[in-house]
């Protein structure tokens, strides 16, 4: 048990190597990804059974010195706080391998890519390390950044570039202060560490000094994020990109920049965050009425909902900025809730781009005349994702709108404009695209209802949005208790 | 049993799953099987009515999640409208089994009727308002789902969208209320915040009411947001009986009866109400004398009856509110329905195409009839009670209110005359035929029009178990005033399209521009679809082009000016920095080119040079120079 | 009478060697340079000599050396009258002003 953490970041390496050597033909490198990516879920599962939830601390860590000259080592560990997102990627890279079944291009190395992805993210999310994790945060970009360029749309190159450079600047800037916070926790221990844990629990960081460091860490996280203005390498990112690299987009990388704002920022700098509170709340708060609009103005589908993503995710931000329990918990579940939701919406679009080759909604109609099974599909994603009461979304909704209110009440209601926003374009692309008389003219790409490996994990998906609407307790109570241990951190603002 | 009344709900969802995995095979038959559901919802509700009546208040309540918890509630309003609706959707679902006769998605059909009476219960028996809330939008998506059910059509996919949205306004104003209990009292549930109450500030009250009298403007349909409900009958006609007498828009009357101990706290609230519920009253009746589509007659109708009872809560008449909840909810499940069957019979929903359906259809036409004398207000029949009941609150309050409701209820007598003469009597104005209603269509008429007709006799007793206070004795000047009202308008409509002794038309052009105004529905919609195409759509376009243009041309100029400055660095590389390695090497070259000529391949010039250089050597040791 | 010591061994010898390397220095044709050579070769011979008889404590080094000089030179003589003729056969003269082989 002390590895599990080890296995399951790594795991998927050696898949990627197997599919690499193996996967020789188009078939077997999709099984083979397929089978693989199976054990890092297995191994999480069992994580999650393992796990503690009565227990604000870390878990299965495993600390191992590394580069001692430095004070690196190789340091892992899960808490509430990253557990939900571990299960998440390990989840969502199984169901992408499974909905990536009909890439028919170097079907090899788009499955190694999407591995190797994998094994970025959850080092992101276990690491606790800050060269470690900065190495994780790197790697992430790379697998993307070719997955985008070789299987994307037609402004692919533009994506791809704007993607890799955009964050890449962003983590330098977050690597400037990552590297501050080293030297001077290193001249205040008498030893320099990049051990998270260790600066956070022994270091206290001068306000002036957290005032300064803090917004460099921030502008890392936010453009992951991402928080308006720093949204723009999104929508051309996830247009372009190919399903598969769409759903790990939003469903988990995204979720890097929310888990890193808490972990690092918040964790290491509790005072610049209190102090910074109500610029963030107000960036949130922007992202999700402006991105909403942003989303109502968008023809492509993929597009749209791209920019709901941005109005969602800028929800995690608010919840983040109030600094209480429930709108830490509210944004924490919201990264899980959009992590499940988004990937089905992606998926979605993927298979409305395959069938009709088009995924603009002025181009479709009354689709659910032709493919009903495919419409359900979206009705039911498309309530998710404006936040339907008993489906994952709300839950995260309302406790980011109840722990707002109590803290910032006009921006709330700023805020809430976005949900009717939300609704209203969800629900015109839903009538445009898919009620109305049938558009015969849609008829010569000889259109399908879905295949074995497109309904298995929307259904999965969806079971999940639905149960985890229905009792988030199961998740929640595991981030409630890093929630609360985190703000006890912030200095017990609850 | 009253241990588990939080069962009673349940049997609808268990049908509605059924329905799911069976439906494609049973087909029309899932009517009966969720009737099964709500049959056995009624009998579980009838069954712990006489412990409600001994005077038991039940609760029940369970953890959801953390410290949020979902509840259960058991007291006469709740047990009242538990059965009101399971009894009530029994019959539109057994309705709905003759009138779906031969239309595909049956499956869909009776599980989303099912969801919906689901949610209403949920509801209603919620112990606490974020539960009430979580159903209440179920139920809108459900609206949603059953008004696109023929979503082939544009117009019903259109409606579905407007009433979704229209509500959603509605439902973020309630979550705003909702927001601001849970701030102020910390708490959710009804009794906890009850109990709160006496010590917020009455600002937050005031707020919080507005707040959810909010959400009741969406769902209720109450101007400003009633534009969706005239719109919602491009859904089969089952699903406007259920909206309009069993769901949805009772849903919004109810959570306001629910909040009655805050809402009595908050005078502006009240105002508000009675303002919102009068304009809504008026307004809408008006927009009803010109109608020509039966179920929209109906529907202006319904809006107008819910601006009644909205009166009725604002001056704080529970009780007069809740009663004409339940006539109305009869007599407009019978109206409804029998409009199916005359839609049914003749082919048409136009109702100068219709006339004659009398002589068709005797069951339909003596079932309408009695509702219309119950919903224009004729004694004995059920609606005068109700209303004369809201009108004595009114006249309590300011006999202005009462005034302008008994302006509204004379016009809701004479609409309603104008739609029967129209329908029913005379001969058939055109040659359309449909197909003659089956039993399962009359059955529901018959027994509905029972109830539409005597519910009122029950008044005292069930508005004694609702309020727990005997009946204000009604004043009987307003009783005779309100009798006199709605006879005029009774007779007036037989005057103009019974004996049509008065022509209709000519009316109708004197006032031709108010007349314009009604049919065009005071232009709000049109005025809502401007704001949407352009201000909101408008708004979307400023910001596409705004993130397009400036923050990604932001983004642009950064990219350019850096790769500006990285052919400066390209050219500063090549031409200086290269430059100067480039000329130390050429230096070299050079160098070495001219040395080499040294070597002339002549050993004998090598030796004389050997030698020499010897013998320098040989000199500066000599010298001691080495 | 004069003794001969060892300064006029040695002044025998430079001035052999002197007109050996003049020789070898300003001869153009080969088989005199390589005569000249032979001189230069000898000359350090007579060094060897003379300071293997005059010096004490010589052990007789000097006269080992010195007939390794002569095999030596002996096989040099043979090499280089072996390229003498190879470059009489290409070039069909002897004249070094003609041969620059190696130049640059």
């Amino acid at each position: 048990m002390n590895h599990l953490l080890t296995f399951i970041l790594f795991t998927p390496l050696v898949a990627a190597l197997l599919v690499f050597l193996f996967g020789t033909t188009t078939k077997r490198a999709k099984w083979i990804a397929f089978a693989v990516s199976l054990i890092p879920l297995v191994l999480s599962v069992f994580a999650l059974l393992g796990f503690d939830w009565t227990n604000s601390q870390l878990q299965f860590s495993v600390l191992i010195p590394w580069i001692q000259d430095f004070g690196i080592s190789y340091y892992l560990g899960i808490d509430g706080l990253s557990m939900p997102l571990v299960m998440l990627t390990t989840l969502l890279t199984t169901l992408t391998t499974l909905f990536s079944f009909d890439v028919d291009h170097k079907t090899k190395t788009y499955f190694t890519l999407l591995m190797l992805l994998e094994t970025g993210v959850l080092g992101v999310f276990m690491s606790l390390d800050f060269f470690l994790f900065y190495l994780f945060w790197e790697l992430v970009l790379i697998p993307m950044y070719f997955l985008i360029i070789e299987w994307g749309g037609p402004r692919r190159r533009y994506a791809a570039l704007k993607f890799f450079v955009y964050t890449h600047v962003a983590s330098l800037i977050m690597l400037v202060g990552i590297i501050a916070m080293y030297f001077v926790a290193g001249r205040e221990l008498g030893y320099y560490t990049f051990n998270m844990i260790e600066i956070m629990q022994k270091v206290h960081f001068a306000s002036s000094f957290q005032y300064l460091v803090f917004p460099a860490l921030f502008f890392g996280f936010a453009v992951k994020i991402p928080v308006v203005p720093f949204h723009t390498w999104l929508p051309d990112a996830h247009v372009e990109a190919p399903t598969g690299g769409s759903v790990l987009l939003a469903g988990v990388l995204l979720k890097m920049g929310g888990y890193g704002l808490i972990r690092i920022a918040f964790c290491l700098m509790p005072e610049a965050a209190k102090y910074y509170a109500l610029p963030m709340a107000i960036l949130g708060v922007i992202s999700m009425v402006y991105g909403a609009f942003l989303a109502l103005a968008q023809d492509d589908m993929k597009k749209m909902v791209a920019y709901s993503s941005v109005s969602h995710m800028g929800s995690v931000l608010l919840g983040l900025a109030v600094m209480n329990v429930n709108g830490f918990n509210g944004a924490i579940y919201q990264m899980f809730a959009h992590g499940l939701i988004s990937a089905m919406l992606f998926m979605l679009c993927g298979i409305l781009q395959h069938t009709f080759h088009t995924r603009r909604i002025s181009e479709l109609g009354g689709l659910a005349n032709r493919l009903p099974r495919l419409a359900t599909f979206f009705v039911f994603t498309f309530f998710a994702s404006l936040g339907l009461p008993l489906l994952a979304g709300f839950v995260a909704e309302l406790l980011v709108f109840l722990g707002a209110f109590s803290v910032y009440p006009a921006l709330t209601l700023v805020a809430m404009i976005s949900l009717v926003i939300t609704a209203a374009y969800y629900l015109w692309a839903l009538q445009r695209a898919f009620f109305g008389p049938y558009r015969e003219s849609l008829e010569v790409h000889h259109p399908h209802d879905l295949t074995w490996y497109q309904s298995v994990p929307l259904t999965v998906l969806g079971a999940l949005v639905l149960f985890f609407g229905i009792c988030p307790a199961p998740i929640l109570n595991v981030i409630n208790v890093s929630s609360q241990y985190i703000l006890q951190l912030l200095g017990g603002v609850l | 049993m009253i241990d588990y009344f939080w069962l009673i709900p349940m049997p609808v969802l268990f049908t509605m799953i059924l329905t799911l995995l069976f439906g494609k095979k049973l087909g029309l038959k899932s009517a009966y099987l969720g009737m099964l559901g709500t049959i056995a919802s009624f009998c579980m509700s009838l069954s712990v009515l006489p412990d409600v009546i001994a005077g038991t208040v039940k609760q029940v309540e369970f953890t959801w999640f953390l410290n949020f918890k979902f509840g259960f509630m058991l007291d006469p309003l709740t047990i009242t409208l538990l059965l009101l609706v399971s009894f009530l959707a029994t019959f539109i679902l057994l309705y709905a089994n003759g009138y779906m006769h031969g239309e595909g998605g049956l499956m869909r059909f009776f599980a989303e009727v099912q969801l919906f009476t689901f949610s209403m219960l949920g509801v209603v028996i919620a112990d606490n308002i974020l539960q009430a809330f979580i159903f209440w939008e179920i139920m809108g998506l459900c609206s949603y789902l059953l008004i696109g059910f023929w979503f082939h059509k544009p117009s019903a996919a259109a409606a579905a969208k407007k009433a979704f949205l229209t509500t959603r306004v509605g439902d973020v104003f309630m979550l705003i209320g909702i927001l601001i209990l849970y701030t102020q009292t910390g708490s959710l549930q009804y009794h906890e915040i009850f109990a709160a109450a006496a010590n917020m500030d009455p600002f937050w009250i005031t707020a919080a009411t507005l707040g959810l009298f909010g959400g009741v403007i969406g769902k209720s349909a109450q101007f400003p947001l009633h534009v969706w409900l005239p719109d919602a009958m491009e859904g089969p006609t089952p699903v406007s009986a259920l909206i309009h007498a069993a769901t949805m828009v009772k849903a919004g009357i109810y959570l306001m009866a629910r909040f009655m101990p805050l809402l009595v706290l908050a005078p502006i609230s009240q105002n508000f109400m009675v303002i919102i519920g009068l304009i809504t009253a008026l307004g809408t009746a008006l927009m009803a004398l010109t109608a020509t589509d039966f179920k929209r007659v109906l529907a202006f109708s319904t809006l107008s009856q819910l601006g009644f009872m909205v009166v009725a809560l604002g001056t704080l008449n529970m009780a007069g509110a809740i009663l004409h909840l339940i006539n109305h909810a009869f007599f407009k499940a019978l109206l409804f329905l029998g409009a199916g069957c005359v839609i049914h019979v003749t082919g048409t929903n136009n109702i100068w195409e219709m006339g004659g359906v009398w002589k068709k259809d005797k069951v339909t036409a003596i079932t309408v009839l009695i509702a219309t004398i119950s919903i224009a207000g004729i004694p004995p029949l059920s609606g005068f009670w109700s209303k004369d009941e809201i009108l004595i609150g009114a006249a309590h309050a300011n006999p202005i209110f009462c005034g302008i409701l008994l302006l509204a209820s004379f016009l809701t007598a004479f609409y309603m005359f104008r739609l029967y003469y129209v329908v029913f009597a005379g001969k058939p104005r055109t040659e359309k035929h449909g197909h003659a209603c089956g039993k399962t269509m009359l059955i529901p008429l018959v027994v509905l029009s029972f109830f539409a007709a005597f519910s009122g006799l029950f008044s005292k007793p069930i508005a004694r178990f609702i309020t727990g206070e005997t009946m204000a004795h009604g004043s009987n000047t307003v009783m005779m005033i309100s009798i006199v009202v709605a006879l005029l308008g009774f007779l007036l409509a037989t005057v103009i399209y019974g004996w049509q002794k008065i022509s209709a038309a000519k009316i109708a052009n004197t006032f031709k521009g108010i007349c314009t105004l009604l049919i065009n529905r005071y232009y709000i919609d049109a005025a809502y679809n401007w704001f949407c195409n352009h201000i909101v759509v408008g708004l979307a376009k400023v910001a596409d082009f705004f993130d397009k243009h400036v923050i990604d041309g932001i983004i642009h100029i950064v990219r350019d000016v850096t790769l500006l400055v990285s052919k400066a660095a390209k050219w500063v590389d090549i031409y200086i920095v290269d430059g100067i390695i480039r000329g130390i090497c050429s230096g070299f070259v050079f160098g070495g080119s001219e040395i080499r000529k040294t070597s002339t391949g002549q050993l004998q010039q090598y030796l004389l040079l050997i030698a020499a250089a010897v013998t320098v050597m040989i000199a500066l040791v000599w010298g001691g120079l080495l | 009478m004069l003794e001969i010591g060892l300064t006029h061994y040695l002044l025998l010898g430079a001035a052999l060697f002197a007109i050996g390397l003049f020789g070898a220095i300003g001869k153009k044709h080969v088989i005199s340079i390589l005569l000249s050579i032979e001189l230069m070769l000898n000359a350090v011979n007579i060094n060897l000599l003379a300071f293997s008889k005059f010096l004490p404590l010589s052990n007789g080094a000097g006269e080992i050396f010195s007939i390794f000089v002569i095999v030596i030179a002996a096989a040099e003589v043979a090499i280089g009258l072996a390229i003498a003729i190879a470059l009489y056969r290409s070039k069909g003269s002897l004249d070094l002003d003609k041969f620059n082989l190696l130049r640059w």
